[in-house]
C-alpha cells in the first residue's frame, strides 16, 4: 500500500530521471531561449493607440465599453446600461477604488438593490447572494490591448464570484492600466506573493457545444459591460 | 487494406462511416475551427516562429522533467497545496477517494479533464457511491448519453441538437426544446445548483508553472472558475508533463492553445491559480491537492524518437486537418485520444502495440497534422516509426510480409520487373474499367473497392521515354 502523499516524490522524480539517463539537475537547467518571439514586445503602442486596440478587441466580443472623462458621468452611463438589462439587484465589491469612483453610492441613486461583498460573513450565504442578484460590479487591475482582456486579482476584498456568478459583469476600469499584452501585466507581478487568483476575462462566458451554434452566458456572464476611466 | 487492422477497428470505422449525421456534424465543426484558426495565426505576424518558441519551450521542460516538477512541486507545498505523484490510473483513484473520504463528501463537480477520461474516475466514483457531475456543457452532454469524448476540443461535436434535446428532457423529466437557448438555459440552471451545491470541485490543468507552483486553467463557459471558486476543497489533475517554466513561457503558450485550439485570442477565462485562498478571502477553495500523473507518460521519455509527442498541448489542431479524422470522428479510434496525437500516443501510453498498434494505419501521412501543430510535433513521421515498430515486434500479418516479399522480387531486379509489367497488363483486363481497375480478389479488392488503382498501360513509360529522348534529338 502506497501513501499518496510527498513521500513518493522521490521514487517518482528517480524514475524520470533514470528514463532521460542523468541524474536531476541540481540547479536551474540553462537555456538560451524563452517567453515569446523577439519581435512581439519591440511595438511600442501609444496610450491612445492601446485604449482604441482594447476597445475594438473587447467589442469584438459583445463587450460594451464607454470612455469616461468626467467623473459626473459615470453615473448616467451605468444608469443607462441597467435599464438596457433592466436590472434591480446588484453586488458591488467594498473596495476603496470603487468607493473612490463612488460606485456604491450610485448603485443606490438609481435605486438598485445593493448588497456589498462582504468577506466576513458567512461563506454560503455571501456566494447565495451573489448568485442571486442581477449584475456583479467589480474593478478590473489591467486591461490586454492586443485582447480586449481584463485582469482581475483576487484579495479578501476583491471576490472571485461577484465577476462570476451574476448574469451580467460591470468593470471599471483605468485608462492607463491598459497594457500591451498579456506579458505587461505578468511583469507587474510579485512572484513571491501572487494573489491566489489571477482571472483574465475576455469577454462573455460563451460556448459553440450545440451544432457550433454560439450562446452566450451559459455559466458565467452573459453580458459584458467596461467603464474606462481616462 | 483489411489485413492491417484488427477486426474491432474495422466494425467502427464502419459503423462510423454509416453515421451520416455524425459526419457531417464534424465535417462542419472542423472546417469552422480550421478556418478560425488558420486566421488567428494571420496577425501574429510570423507564426512558426510563435511554433518554433513552443516548440523549444515544450522540449526544454520535458528535456528536464523531473527538475521542473520538483521545483513546481515545492512551490506548490510553499503556497499551501498539497502534491501528490499518481503512477498509474489505480493511483488517481486511490488519492481522489482519500481526499473525498477525508470531507466524507458526496458531490464532485468537475470541469473538462482528460486525465479523468484516461483513468475513468467518473464511473469509479460512482461506484463507491460518490456522484461525479461534468459542468463543461458538452461534457455533461456526453455524460448523459454515457459516451467517450469524441473530440478533445469539442466533445459531443457527434451529437445533433435533437438528441441533445432528448437527453435534457429525460434528465429534466419534461419536454425541452430543442433551440440552443432553451438547451443553454436548461444546462445553466441545472448545473448552477451543483456548483453550489458540490463539496469538491475537480478540474484538469492546462499549464502549471514551475518557477511559482501555479496551475492554470483556460475555459470559454466558465465553469472551471465555478468548480475552481465555489466548493471548499478544489483538487487538481495534472498530467505529469504539462509544466512551463516561468510566466514568460505562458505567455508564449498562452498565444498558441486558443488560437490553435478554436482561432480565439484568448478563451473567455483563463485563470492562473496559486495555492488554496488565502486568509480572509471568502470564496476560492480552503484547500487545494494537485495531483501529478504517469499513467503512461514515462513510456514516452528517454526515447528519441517519441518523446517529442510529450510536447503536445491539447489542443486539437491536428484533428480538424486529419483527412482520416473528418471522415471517421473520435469513436472509432476507440481509445481515449483520437486523431492523430491519439494514434501516436495511444499505443505507447497503453505500452501495447498488439492492440493499439493498429491506431497509426488511421492516417494518410499526408502530413498535414504535422503542420498544424503548434509545438511542431512531427505527427506523421512518429505514425510511420510506430508502424515499424509494430512490423519489428511481429504483429503485422503473414499476407503483409508475404505482399511485400513479392513485391520487393519483382521491383528489386529490372528483368523480373519487365516481365510483370508485361503478364500485369494482360492479366489486369477482366478488372479494366477505363483506364483504371476495379475489384479483383483480396487483398487487391481492399485498395480497388476504394481507391483508384490506374491500370498497368500498354507500352510502358520506359519504353516511351527512350523514343521521347529520341524525337528531341531530332528536334
Amino acid at each position: 500500500m502506497i501513501t499518496y502523499t510527498d513521500s513518493n516524490e522521490e521514487h517518482f522524480l528517480e524514475k524520470l530521471a533514470s528514463k532521460l539517463g542523468r541524474p536531476t539537475p541540481g540547479k536551474i537547467p540553462t537555456r538560451h531561449i524563452s517567453g515569446p518571439p523577439d519581435f512581439w514586445t519591440k511595438t511600442q503602442p501609444s496610450q491612445d493607440e492601446l485604449l482604441q486596440q482594447f476597445i475594438a478587441n473587447a467589442e469584438r466580443l459583445t463587450v460594451k465599453c464607454q470612455l469616461i472623462s468626467n467623473k459626473n458621468d459615470i453615473q448616467s452611463t451605468i444608469g443607462g446600461w441597467i435599464s438596457e438589462i433592466k436590472a434591480k439587484s446588484i453586488i458591488c465589491w467594498d473596495s476603496p477604488e470603487l468607493k473612490q469612483a463612488s460606485i456604491p453610492d450610485i448603485c443606490q441613486n438609481l435605486g438598485l438593490n445593493l448588497t456589498l461583498w462582504n468577506h466576513q460573513a458567512d461563506r454560503r450565504e455571501m456566494i447565495r447572494q451573489c448568485a442571486n442578484v442581477d449584475v456583479g460590479i467589480t474593478w478590473a487591475d489591467y486591461g490586454v490591448a492586443n485582447t480586449g482582456s481584463m485582469a482581475i486579482l483576487s484579495n479578501p476584498v476583491q471576490s472571485r464570484a461577484v465577476s462570476l456568478l451574476p448574469p451580467v459583469h460591470i468593470a471599471i476600469l483605468k485608462r492607463e492600466t491598459i497594457l500591451p499584452h498579456m506579458g505587461d501585466i505578468f511583469t507587474k507581478l510579485d512572484y513571491t506573493d501572487l494573489p491566489s487568483s489571477l482571472t483574465f476575462i475576455t469577454g462573455p462566458s460563451r460556448t459553440s457545444d450545440i451544432e457550433m451554434d454560439l450562446a452566450l452566458g451559459v455559466h458565467g456572464p452573459a453580458k459584458v459591460f467596461i467603464l474606462i476611466l481616462g | 487494406m483489411t489485413t492491417l487492422m484488427n477486426e474491432n477497428f474495422k466494425k467502427r470505422i464502419k459503423f462510423a462511416l454509416h453515421n451520416k449525421s455524425m459526419r457531417e456534424a464534424i465535417k462542419k465543426a472542423t472546417t469552422i475551427l480550421k478556418n478560425n484558426r488558420l486566421k488567428a495565426a494571420e496577425e501574429m505576424g510570423d507564426w512558426d516562429e510563435w511554433r518554433q518558441r513552443g516548440k523549444d519551450i515544450r522540449s526544454h521542460v520535458i528535456a528536464n522533467l523531473d527538475y521542473y516538477l520538483k521545483q513546481f512541486a515545492d512551490n506548490v507545498r510553499a503556497k499551501g497545496g498539497k502534491v501528490y505523484y499518481a503512477g498509474q490510473a489505480e493511483d488517481v483513484i486511490q488519492v481522489v477517494m482519500e481526499i473525498v473520504n477525508q470531507h466524507q463528501a458526496k458531490t464532485v463537480a468537475k470541469s473538462k479533464s482528460m486525465i479523468s477520461e484516461e483513468v475513468h474516475l467518473n464511473k469509479a466514483l460512482y461506484d463507491r457511491g460518490i456522484e461525479a457531475i461534468e459542468t463543461d456543457l458538452a461534457e455533461y452532454i456526453i455524460q448523459l448519453a454515457e459516451e467517450p469524448p469524441s473530440h478533445i476540443i469539442v466533445p459531443a461535436i457527434h451529437k445533433n441538437r435533437n438528441e441533445i434535446a432528448d437527453l435534457f428532457s429525460k434528465e429534466a423529466g419534461k419536454e425541452i426544446s430543442s433551440d440552443t437557448p432553451s438547451l443553454n438555459a436548461f444546462a445553466r440552471k441545472t448545473l448552477r445548483e451543483k456548483f453550489l451545491t458540490a463539496d469538491i470541485g475537480l478540474t484538469g490543468c492546462n499549464f502549471a508553472i514551475a518557477e511559482t507552483g501555479s496551475i492554470v486553467l483556460v475555459s470559454n463557459e466558465g465553469n472551471g472558475r465555478m468548480v475552481s471558486t465555489l466548493p471548499k476543497v478544489h483538487i487538481v489533475l495534472m498530467g505529469m508533463e504539462r509544466i512551463v517554466p516561468n510566466f514568460s513561457d505562458l505567455e508564449a503558450v498562452l498565444n498558441l492553445l486558443p488560437r490553435s485550439a478554436t482561432g480565439q485570442k484568448y478563451t473567455s477565462y483563463t485563470s492562473i491559480i496559486s495555492g488554496p485562498s488565502h486568509p480572509g478571502e471568502l470564496d476560492g477553495p480552503e484547500e487545494m491537492h494537485v495531483i501529478i500523473v504517469d499513467n503512461g507518460r514515462t513510456n514516452l521519455l528517454g526515447e528519441k524518437d517519441f518523446q517529442e509527442a510529450l510536447r503536445c498541448i491539447r489542443c486539437g489542431a491536428c484533428f480538424n486537418v486529419c483527412p482520416v479524422y473528418r471522415q471517421i470522428g473520435g469513436h472509432a479510434y476507440g481509445s481515449v485520444y483520437g486523431g492523430p496525437i491519439g494514434a501516436v500516443i495511444t499505443p505507447l501510453l497503453n505500452n501495447d502495440l498488439k492492440n493499439w498498434g493498429e491506431l497509426p494505419y488511421a492516417s494518410s501521412l499526408c502530413a498535414a497534422c504535422s503542420e498544424a501543430c503548434p509545438v511542431m510535433i512531427p505527427l506523421h513521421e512518429l505514425l510511420v516509426k510506430l508502424r515499424y515498430r509494430r512490423f519489428k515486434a511481429g504483429y503485422t500479418s503473414s499476407m503483409e510480409h508475404m505482399a511485400f516479399k513479392v513485391f520487393r522480387h519483382y521491383f528489386g531486379n529490372p528483368r523480373r520487373y519487365r516481365f510483370a509489367m508485361k503478364s500485369g497488363y494482360y492479366l489486369q483486363r477482366p478488372l479494366m474499367r477505363g483506364n483504371h481497375l476495379e475489384g479483383g480478389p483480396t487483398p487487391l479488392s481492399g485498395w480497388t473497392n476504394s481507391r483508384y488503382f490506374p491500370a498497368v498501360a500498354q507500352k510502358p513509360f520506359r519504353q516511351r521515354w527512350d523514343e521521347i529522348q529520341k524525337g528531341s534529338e531530332e528536334r
